[in-house]
């Protein structure tokens, strides 16, 4: 056989196609998996390591505490998040269940909902200080964070007016009430690129 | 894209399915590492190469994966009959090599992008490919045994 047909023979090598429903699910099994906070399924798999894993993990910890003492935070500036390839990114691989993306001093992480429920709206940028913590949080209109110790909710009018309610809560940029007046928040809604990827704006 | 690799490194759905998984759940874990300096696929992509890389040495220290992949591998419907011989004839490869023809054959990548993903040099990939080649073009020839 010469190189051409080899070639050949493996590019006309198809992957198994699988059922659309199979699709439909995958992002699913993938919160479901998450929310169980299961680490992974290959873990069966996997067992006969553990020790040796155990003892290289063991290392590999100390070795970044070391550089993380060293180097101190190496958290991402925020660029990923303000010019909107994260947002768009993780809708793409989520479509329907990105609710927020949180970033903070642990990290930069998404909170997905169970169900494909969430509505498509613009974005809306929230930074939130609380005594010595700074949270951003790139959001949608109709979703629950976490400020002030409590669930708020995140509304935002036509007008672009963002307002953050909850029980004993109650934030607009005009006016805080309740637990909100110590908390300090600054809110924008954000033209969505994926309307008019001509235009730009501080995502 | 994600599952084709998966797919293709292990060579059984069912396995593909559980890597793909694994490879959002990482990338979820994970997301501060990402620094959009490459693109979110890219990175995706890295995660998912090393797990099938790592999924496949544990197999393989249990002594099953090859012979499961390929007698036992819950076999999905091909198309079509080459297919199934190019599936079992990719079996038959070191998950090194077949690293190396997936990258650089189905995902299109360069030697020297597809050395870089496998933390190997470019001259060391490109040998790998050759004999991964030589090894299909024997086992695809009529009157090979893949199996």
């Amino acid at each position: 056989m010469n190189d051409d047909d080899l070639d050949e023979m493996l590019r006309e090598a198809a992957v198994p196609e699988r059922p659309q429903a199979d699709w439909d699910r995958f992002p699913g099994q993938v919160v479901l998996r998450l929310s169980s906070g299961e680490t992974r399924s290959l873990r069966r798999r996997f067992w006969p390591l553990a020790a040796a894993g155990l003892a290289t993990a063991c290392a590999g910890l100390l070795l970044g505490f070391a550089l993380w003492h060293r180097n101190g935070f190496g958290g991402p500036d925020g660029t990923e998040l303000r010019d909107g390839r994260m947002l768009q990114a993780l809708e793409a691989e989520f479509p329907g269940r990105l609710q927020a993306i949180i970033m903070d001093a642990r990290g930069v992480r998404p909170q997905l909902s169970a169900s494909s429920d969430v509505s498509e709206s613009d974005p809306i940028w929230l930074e939130i200080r609380e005594g010595k913590e700074r949270r951003v949080v790139v959001t949608f209109s109709g979703q629950v964070i976490r400020c002030g110790g409590r669930d708020v909710v995140v509304l935002a009018d036509h007008d672009g007016q963002v307002m953050l309610l909850g029980p004993g809560f109650l934030w607009s940029p005009q006016a805080s009430a309740g637990e909100a007046e110590g908390v300090e928040i600054k809110a924008e809604q954000l033209t969505d690129r994926r309307k008019d990827p001509t235009k730009r704006n501080s995502l | 894209m994600i599952y084709s690799l998966t797919y293709r490194m292990s060579g059984s759905a069912r396995d593909a399915e559980d890597l793909a998984q694994e490879t959002f759940i990482r990338a979820y874990r994970h997301l501060d590492s990402y620094r959009g300096q490459a693109k979110f696929s890219s990175w995706l992509y890295r995660i998912a190469l090393n797990l099938c890389l790592r999924w496949k040495k544990a197999e393989r220290r249990r002594g099953l994966a090859d012979h499961e992949w390929a007698v036992f591998g819950n076999v999905p419907d091909f198309p079509d009959q080459r297919s199934e011989r190019v599936h079992l004839a990719m079996a038959q490869l070191t998950p090194k090599q077949r690293a190396a023809i997936v990258l650089t054959f189905y995902d299109g990548l360069t030697h020297a992008e597809a050395g870089a993903l496998l933390g190997c040099p470019e001259k060391t990939l490109s040998g790998r490919l050759i004999a991964a080649r030589r090894r299909l073009a024997e086992l695809l020839t009529p009157g090979g045994t893949p199996a």
